[in-house]
């Protein structure tokens, strides 16, 4: 049909103009609400999983069972088999090299505990996050503590006590450089080493300008949920400091820590295989801890982040046909405003269908503006969005996802919304009589 | 060649019928301009668009050049609007979001002739009407005379075989009524069939076949001995 239609109805949008934007405006709020909705929660799924990713789907992680968490356990009970440390609770000590022994599938097991104490240096003082990874973890699991690279010093010593490497930032905001001496608790440490900037990390503040170190966020209850969060809080080890985990053992034996035992599989055995035997290994050793493989973490936290996206889409789908509904109003009005038009259209030979066409293109083609505009402030929106929740996460490596599918299926979903909230007035006006359509005023 | 055999037409816009054509028997030879004169209600516009095929018939048979109007579909009479049939009516109808040479042209591309094309003959159109100034202002730019023309000009830019007007000069003055009457007189020239209702006795003079009307029904004889008995 060479009849053009879309310069007919392009006309007829502008000579309405208040209203087609208004009409446009409906669809293009719909549209805005599921591109940001959709973007910031595929970006949110991305990033979680990228960490997951980073730490490898081969590593399982090993959490207390029952533990409701928040305090996590002595650090003795997860002793590294050394008979000095007396187990404090009625759960038994985990011996890694036992449980190497035990599930032959281990390659790596890494030791991390953390807890937060009162930190002091020269004459500043306030709350720091201390973590201590044994040799292992730092060597073996490098990406689970933002990559554990050492800028300046050197990584505690083995055996060695009062060394403390320091995070980044907290090295920053403490005003000590290596070989000076910072006080963790009731302990002198010496600095030994500071690292370079965590790979996971950007924009985060963690100390403040004035002097007074904030409390860090310890990790929170290590289940399948929370998992992302405690990795989250290994990773980014700028505002921490570190001290050995031997050491840590020595000091602070029958305090609290949260602490985590990290496992890895050996390549081209399968990890779903492999959790019962630890499972069976660890109730072997008596020990009270569960096995958590990665994947199953982000399974999880992707099955939670998918349904929570499903939810927030449908209310911005709601939005949309809301829209669609305002230009179903809008063409009918236009049908009725310009039925005399029709009639003349149909006198000069119009068939039916292209009056049909006419109407449909009108509406499709407000649709489709009010899409690709919804389009572009969506991901406007959604740019501003990450930044603002990427920083209230401390989440790192953080943007919108715009997957080529959900760009064209906007677009062209807007088109088709867009003319089918048209469809029923342009019917109505292709079937309108001309003679009848021609009476009217 | 038009002919229409028994034609009536009932309408039925609420609790009364409306019966507006009753029973009309009429040829129209090609070439010739036929004009069908009548009072208000007497049915002449609604016999102009059943032949126009904007209506069909309730009753009865209208035949083009042998065709049977009533029997084709809504598409066929579509085209049949669109290629052998030009309208111009008493309220110009032009659409006043097109300017005058895109008015001009939508038959041509609603019949699928190419835009180019299209245009070009647009602007001849307007040029034959004498409006070829005028092509790009809105109809709302024009005046009632001008925007007659370029309704004549979109009546004619198909070359269509059958011209109908309805009160093609109702709402002119009496000089651009004079001229659609001069542009009537050459379609009769270019040997097209034309047939024009009106109440203007100046439009009636040119005919060559003039219709009575009166109550849905052809008078001819009656208004004939009326007229006679007047003189």
């Amino acid at each position: 049909m060479r009849f053009n239609l879309p310069r007919l109805a392009w006309r007829n949008i502008r000579s309405r103009r208040a209203r087609s934007w208004l009409t446009i405006l409906g669809v293009l709020i719909g549209v805005t609400a599921v591109v940001a909705l959709i973007s910031i929660g595929t970006g949110v799924e991305n990033a979680v999983l990228k960490q997951f990713a980073d730490i490898g789907y081969d590593v399982v992680l090993l959490v207390p069972r029952g533990d409701s968490g928040a305090g996590g356990m002595p650090l003795a009970q997860l002793g590294v088999a050394q008979g000095a440390i007396a187990p404090s609770t009625s759960s038994r000590t985990l011996d890694p090299d036992l449980l190497r022994q035990d599930v032959p599938a281990i390659s790596d097991v890494g030791l991390i505990g953390t807890r937060v104490l009162p930190v002091s240096a020269g004459d500043l003082s306030g709350f720091v996050r201390v973590s201590a990874p044994s040799r292992d973890l730092i060597d073996r699991f490098s990406t689970l503590v933002g990559g554990f690279k050492v800028a300046e010093g050197r990584l505690f010593a083995t055996g060695s006590s009062g060394d403390v490497v320091l995070g980044a930032r907290s090295a920053e905001t403490l005003g000590v450089s290596v070989g000076q001496s910072v006080t963790l608790g009731d302990q002198a440490f010496t600095v030994v080493g500071i690292l370079a900037p965590s790979t996971g990390s950007r924009g985060v503040p963690g100390l403040t300008a004035g002097g007074q170190a904030q409390t860090v966020r310890t990790a929170g209850r290590l289940g399948a949920g929370a998992g992302a969060g405690t990795f989250r809080a290994f990773s980014n080890t700028d505002d921490a400091v570190f001290v050995s985990y031997e050491q840590a053992q020595t000091l602070w034996k029958d305090q609290p820590m949260t602490s985590l035992v990290v496992v890895r599989i050996k390549a081209g055995v399968s990890v779903s295989v492999t959790i019962p035997r630890l499972n069976a290994a660890l109730a072997r050793q008596g020990v009270a801890m569960a096995p958590i493989s990665t994947q199953e973490i982000a399974d999880s936290i992707q099955k939670t982040l998918g349904m929570l996206k499903t939810v927030l889409a449908s209310i911005a789908a709601i939005a949309l046909i809301v829209g669609a509904v305002g230009m179903m109003n809008t063409m009918y009005t236009a049908v009725l405003e310009r039925t005399r038009e029709i009639g003349i259209l149909k006198s000069i030979g119009a068939k039916d269908r292209q009056v049909l066409g006419l109407f449909l293109i009108d509406s499709g083609l407000m649709g489709l503006i009010g899409g690709i505009l919804g389009l572009l402030i969506g991901a406007g929106l959604s740019f501003i969005g990450t930044s603002l929740l990427g920083r209230l996460m401390a989440v790192t490596t953080f943007s919108p996802a715009f997957t080529p599918g959900l760009v064209l299926g906007v677009v062209g979903f807007s088109f088709v919304l867009g003319a089918l909230a048209g469809a029923w007035p342009a019917w109505h006006a292709a079937r309108l009589n001309p003679v009848e359509a021609l009476a009217s005023e | 060649m038009i002919s229409l055999r028994n034609v009536h037409k009932t309408y039925h816009p609420g609790p009364h019928e409306v019966r507006a054509v009753r029973g009309v028997d009429l040829d129209v030879p090609a070439g010739i301009l036929a004009v069908i004169m009548g009072p208000s209600g007497s049915g002449k516009s609604t016999l102009l668009h059943l032949i126009g095929c904007l209506d069909t018939p309730t009753a009865g048979e209208i035949e083009l050049d042998g065709t049977n109007l009533s029997q084709l579909s809504s598409d066929t009479r579509a085209e049949l609007r669109a290629r052998r049939i030009g309208f111009v009516f008493q309220k110009f109808n032009l659409i006043p979001n097109l300017s005058a040479v895109e008015n001009a042209e939508l038959p041509m591309l609603l019949a699928g002739v190419s835009r180019h094309e299209a245009r070009t003959r647009a602007r001849a159109a307007l040029e034959r009407v004498a409006l070829k100034e005028r092509a790009d202002h809105r109809p709302a730019e024009l005046s009632g005379g001008e925007q007659q023309r370029v309704a004549i000009a979109r009546a004619l830019v198909n070359s269509p075989d059958v011209i109908l007007a309805d009160e093609p000069t109702g709402n002119l003055d009496t000089e651009t009524g004079e001229r659609v009457l001069l542009l009537l007189k050459e379609l009769k020239g270019q040997g097209k069939t034309a047939i024009v209702v009106t109440h203007n006795p100046e439009v009636a003079s040119l005919a060559d076949f003039l219709v009575y009307m009166r109550d849905g029904k052809r008078v001819d004889s009656l208004e004939r001995t009326r007229q006679e008995v007047r003189r």
